[in-house]
């Protein structure tokens, strides 16, 4: 598992839009595609060509934009299921799933194009409580480390395990799931103490 | 010359019932560079955190550390903490901000200084550490040794009057170690280093305290108890090269 801190897009338009101003844009089409009614598929044009257009001046590849959106596609779809018992069940149905899966778009979109940084700032900006924007920031950096973490340790039990098989690489996995939960605490402890060091109460 | 830090004997058992300090007892004074050595489990680590404020969780009834004649509790863990600057052993454990400049920022916010004084402080710790221009940078993708030099950077930016150092060398390829080195030698402060890299004790501490089994074994100049080789390998440790090779011309 190689967890990359940012997924370099090139530079466009929309990349050079300030974090605000793109959060801006994003928060009001996320509202226009919520608003839009359920039932009434032609409408959906509107926010298919918005989110087209800005997936084609964000210069994201095709494919890349549809491989992520394909992973959270599953809870696109769990949360569009729940409109399947209405009398009109399929067109709603239908109808959420193309808003639900523009509206990831558009985060999706929005993430790639603006680093964490920024996107911490904007927050911070924002007023959010400290405690939530310091739990934020801490998954951010962490998640580095625990991959790595791991990375490492997937790569110490492959150099000695010898025999094939689903049920052992399960049993392994499992393993290394359980260790990497008890390192995690231990970790926890200790930053915990570093940010006490420093002042943190 | 006044007294920096005074340790009598401290005790601390862990909650599993582990005694890890039994009666620990030093004095340092200000400005010295003092080098903390032992085998690994013997304690050094656990002191550390005690000089700090960070151990034990609760009061103990008597105090047993102080800090410029301040008793080490509970009450007082802001202004101990502020004037005992302390590296962890694990720079990862340290560096918990998204960017350097955050991570550099965390202390002197925590103080209360106002946004230009946090920057300046930053800016000022950075340029002592030699990484001037890395505010921006991610932690992930540092090297070890600028890792350990933000972590540093870090520690400095409280502007502490005693710098704990928890192994600073330990995982360093040579070259970030001599550079570290160099760093910490030219440092104002008092200075407490616990490691393995007897080299670096020779090079940069005055003293050498021996700790093992939670317990003050030996005091002295670097010289006469580093090179002592029956005392070293009795507590797992060795003789250091550089002593070994000193010739008296």
């Amino acid at each position: 598992m190689r967890l990359q801190a940012s997924f370099h897009l090139p530079p466009s338009i929309i990349s050079r839009l300030q974090a605000s101003v793109k959060a801006a844009g994003a928060l009001v089409i996320l509202l226009g595609i919520a608003s839009l009614p359920l039932g009434v598929p032609l409408l959906l044009i509107v926010p298919v060509v918005v989110t087209s257009a800005a997936a084609l001046l964000s210069r994201f590849p095709p494919v890349t934009l549809l491989r992520r959106l394909l992973m959270l596609e599953p809870f696109a779809v769990a949360a569009s299921a729940l409109v399947l018992f209405r009398p009109d069940g399929w067109t709603a149905f239908w109808t959420l799933l193309v808003k639900s899966s523009l509206s990831l778009t558009i985060v999706i979109i929005f993430s790639a194009t603006t680093p964490f940084g920024d996107i911490f700032m904007l927050l911070r900006r924002l007023k959010l409580p400290g405690i939530l924007l310091t739990t934020i920031a801490l998954l951010y950096r962490y998640l580095f480390v625990l991959a790595d973490q791991v990375e490492r340790m997937r790569r110490a039990r492959a150099g000695r395990t010898f025999a094939k098989g689903r049920r052992l690489a399960w049993f392994l996995n499992s393993g290394v799931i359980g260790h990497l939960a008890v390192r995690s605490v231990e970790r926890a402890e200790r930053v915990y103490a570093a940010m006490r060091a420093r002042g943190w109460e | 010359m006044s007294m920096a830090l005074q340790v009598r004997d401290l005790r601390y058992c862990y909650p599993d019932g582990k005694e890890a300090l039994k009666g620990v007892t030093f004095a340092v004074e200000d400005g010295e560079c003092v080098g903390l050595v032992g085998p690994n489990g013997a304690g050094k680590s656990t002191l550390l955190l005690h000089l700090n404020g960070l151990l034990p969780e609760t009061d103990a009834p008597l105090p047993a550390v102080w800090v410029r004649g301040i008793p080490v509790s509970r009450d007082r863990a802001r202004e101990i903490h502020r004037r005992v600057g302390l590296l962890f052993q694990d720079p990862d454990d340290q560096l918990f901000c998204p960017t350097v400049f955050e991570d550099v920022a965390f202390g002197p916010s925590q103080l209360g200084l106002g946004e230009q004084e946090v920057k300046t402080l930053v800016e000022s710790s950075l340029r002592t550490v030699g990484l001037e221009g890395f505010e921006h940078r991610m932690p992930h993708h540092l090297s070890g040794g600028e890792k350990r030099r933000v972590c540093l950077a870090g520690v400095l930016a409280c502007r502490p009057e005693i710098l704990v150092l928890d192994e600073p060398t330990s995982d360093l390829d040579p070259r970030a170690k001599r550079e570290l080195k160099a760093l910490l030698g030219g440092l104002p402060a008092t200075r407490i280093i616990a490691t393995h890299d007897l080299e670096l004790v020779v090079e940069l501490c005055s003293r050498v305290i021996l700790i093992d089994e939670g317990r003050v074994v030996a005091e002295g100049s670097a010289g006469a108890l580093l090179g002592d080789e029956t005392l070293m390998l009795a507590h797992g440790l060795e003789k250091p090269h550089i002593l070994r090779h000193r010739h008296p011309h």
